[in-house]
């Protein structure tokens, strides 16, 4: 097994046997949705209600992470980042609080299980449609691919009027065209 | 001499297949695909740097991929984070 695996695997195992509500979201959820591209961290959205949820996932990572003691604030969909790298491999884990935004509660509560035997266990991951939407709310190059790549992969399973009403809502139905127009027919 | 057209038909062929391949792979396969892309990518730093700076070590050697893959994230994240009050 890999060590990016090994790592990916040790956090769920903490997030689900503590009962932590959470979502692995970034590249691994566009690579479940789209075409698969390097995934050089492993990102989670965390609830962060219960305010004791992000030092007690450090305490129980502590082993295998070393986190910034520096959290950082993420000016694009407005949330606070808790970043860490794995000990001994270059890999990093980053965590998210879940913002308070509409999008974002919606995308949380709208969260499905997939069985993964990466896993070896279910694991909670965003629908595609909210891939989608997240990708063009940061609208980076990579992101507007990976936005391409679950649209084009997923062709007619997935909800348009869903993605459209949010990117209404988030004012980027702009993006969402501008990407659509990309997407062959295949 | 290939034209822009000629570019354009072969590129969008190649994105076809990969898009097939995509819809045949399970999700599990993407998953696993993702983590070796980045651990190959990872290895052949390691390679590159143990020839450029004929480094044996190999601490030394996994200390410069990670200071390589800190100027890559360093650039891809410019302008997004500021720093929260201190934890």
């Amino acid at each position: 097994m890999l060590e990016g695996e090994l790592i990916t695997r040790a956090v769920v195992n903490v997030l689900e046997d503590g009962t932590f509500p959470y979502m692995l979201v970034g590249s691994f959820s566009s690579n479940i949705y789209g075409i698969a591209r390097s995934t050089k961290d492993a990102d989670f959205v965390v609830d962060v209600a219960d305010r004791t949820v992000i030092p007690r996932l450090m305490k129980a990572l502590d082993h295998l992470l070393e986190f910034d003691p520096q959290s950082s604030f993420e000016g694009i969909t407005g949330c606070v980042r808790h970043e860490a790298i794995a000990r001994t491999y270059p890999f990093r884990v980053e965590f998210f609080e879940r913002a308070d935004d509409p999008f974002a509660i919606a995308r949380f509560e709208r969260r499905v299980r997939l069985y993964s035997s990466v896993f070896a266990r279910e694991i909670w991951i965003p629908t595609a449609e909210d891939v989608v939407v997240q990708k063009l709310r940061w609208s980076r190059e990579k992101d507007k691919g990976d936005a391409r790549d679950v649209m084009t992969v997923q062709g007619k399973a997935l909800n348009h009027s869903y993605i459209q009403d949010w990117c209404r809502r988030l004012n980027i139905l702009d993006r969402y065209e501008a990407v659509l127009a990309t997407v062959p027919e295949i | 001499m290939e034209t822009q057209q000629d570019i354009d038909t072969l590129a969008a062929a190649i994105y076809r297949d990969k898009v097939l391949r995509a819809r045949a792979l399970t999700a599990d396969q993407k998953i696993r695909d993702g983590i070796e892309c980045f651990d190959l990518s990872c290895r052949l730093m390691a390679d590159g740097i143990r020839h450029q700076f004929k480094l044996e070590d190999e601490v030394s050697v996994w200390k410069k991929v990670r200071e390589r893959l800190d100027i890559v994230r360093r650039l891809e994240e410019r302008g997004i984070y500021k720093p929260t009050a201190a934890a």
